[in-house]
């Protein structure tokens, strides 16, 4: 596991101090939730019933900024060859690289929640374990997909259209179930109500790692 | 007996463009080999596809008998200089010298990566990203990543372009010195005065294909304009 700590020690380094990345994810996810909070009456239902999915779709698209920069800087003086060339299991860059954008998305989503709770009109404690667990388990897909993706997509011309094209629709079902327990936990239910989607997104996780973790290998292989 | 690295029938094609054409070589164990060549005949391909980092169209490299695409073992035991540094420019020379001893797990990393800042004459400038380095200062660092993990085979593609005098001259009695401890080296240059101090054999590729494979001679020269004629620079 050293190796893969040390990618992650490395990438959450290199995220400190181009800090201007985090800062424009950052006006772009308020943009994003501020312009959807002036479409609908302030503490109306349909803005209620959107929120969930707003939060969720400006996730996904800042993760997606957040790795193509994070993949971007592999790419400079060729580094991500560099790491491949090293003797360590191609998983463990893996896994050092799915680590550092999981913290990266948490932090991210620590930063955007109490602001989007503000600009939808309720208290960020309410269901914050349900959010928090399904911010945790939401992330882990996602990241086990994009970081498999912007591998694959690391050599592409054009692969910042292309890393969404591929990811969304991978990531539906993470995107259904955080809808769903973001949803859940707004309207005051408890972990029972969402069980259910709680434990499909953890099945998903787990396939996702695992698929990653087979095929990174053979997508970094030239 | 197995070559200690052993080259058979390498071919590599971009596109339309073959930049190898059947190359064969082995080294022995301690051996130290020049590759000599014009821009474009050939060497940086060739010594890519040695460290593992091109994949080749046609033919085998094997490190101690087996292949090296699959051997982790050859990873570990190479040192590899090309072209690009494998150095992030937002982190400083100690930080990418300490993610690279991490990654190749070497021992009393903190020690090993001081005393190759020191040696590489960039113990003032540990601390600076490299971002801010000039080409020279870029080029020793990468030599001192290559070196990291005191490797048995050095792949090196040009180490000395970027460098001052006073670099050139620390660099070429690093290579002397590992020569004379049993490390094997593959070195590509088309400076010939290297091929003489440093090379026991060397090859000379032109156009993908090696024209000559022997003794480093003395009239490498004559030799060299004789096959490639006047591409030496």
């Amino acid at each position: 596991m050293r190796a893969a700590l040390a990618i992650t020690r490395k990438d959450l380094l290199l995220e400190m101090r181009g800090r201007e990345v985090v800062v424009i994810l950052f006006v772009f996810a308020f943009l994003v939730l501020t312009l959807f909070s002036l479409s609908a009456s302030p503490g109306s239902e349909a803005l209620s019933e959107m929120a969930p999915g707003i939060l969720w779709i400006t996730f996904l698209f800042a993760g997606v900024l957040g790795l193509g920069r994070n993949f971007d800087r592999e790419r400079e003086n060729d580094c991500f060859q560099g790491l491949l060339l090293a003797p360590c299991d191609p998983t463990q860059i893996y896994w050092g690289k799915c680590l550092s954008t999981l913290i990266f998305m948490l932090v991210f989503q620590a930063l955007l929640w109490p602001l989007f709770s503000i600009l939808y009109g309720f208290s960020p404690l309410r269901g914050g374990h349900i959010v928090w667990t399904a911010f945790l388990l939401g992330d882990i897909g996602f990241v086990a997909l994009g970081v498999l993706l912007s591998a694959i997509a690391i050599h592409i011309r054009s692969r910042e259209i292309v890393l969404p094209l591929l990811l969304f629709p991978l990531c539906l079902p993470v995107l259904l179930g955080g809808v769903q327990c973001t949803a859940s936990a707004m309207a005051g239910g408890g972990f029972r109500e969402v069980a259910g989607w709680l434990g499909r997104l953890a099945a998903f996780d787990v396939i996702f790692i695992s698929l990653g973790s087979i095929l990174f290998p053979f997508v970094v292989e030239e | 007996m197995t070559a200690y690295l052993e080259a058979r029938d390498v071919t590599k094609r971009f596109g339309t463009m073959h930049a190898l054409k059947g190359v064969s070589l082995d080294v022995a164990r301690g051996g130290s080999l020049v590759l000599l060549g014009p821009n474009g005949a050939g060497k940086s391909t060739f010594l890519g596809i040695l460290a593992g980092r091109i994949r080749p169209t046609g033919g085998t490299v094997s490190f101690e008998g087996a292949l090296l695409r699959r051997s982790v073992e050859a990873r570990r035991q190479t040192g590899y200089l090309s072209h690009s540094p494998f150095l992030y420019r937002g982190l400083t020379a100690r930080e990418n010298l300490m993610l690279y001893a991490d990654l190749y797990s070497v021992q009393r990393s903190g020690a090993r990566v001081d005393d190759l800042l020191r040696l590489m004459d960039l113990w003032e400038r540990r601390h600076d990203r490299v971002g801010g380095f000039s080409r020279g200062m870029e080029q020793r660092l990468a030599i001192a990543r290559s070196l990291l993990h005191d490797p048995g085979l050095l792949l090196l593609d040009e180490p000395f372009s970027g460098l001052d005098y006073r670099s050139n001259s620390v660099l070429m009695e690093i290579l002397i010195d590992l020569r004379g401890r049993d490390r094997t080296m593959i070195i590509s240059t088309h400076n010939l005065e290297v091929a003489s101090s440093l090379g026991n054999d060397v090859a000379i590729i032109d156009r993908g294909v090696i024209r000559y494979r022997g003794a480093v001679v003395e009239d490498l020269r004559d030799l060299y304009m004789g096959l490639v004629g006047g591409g030496q620079r």
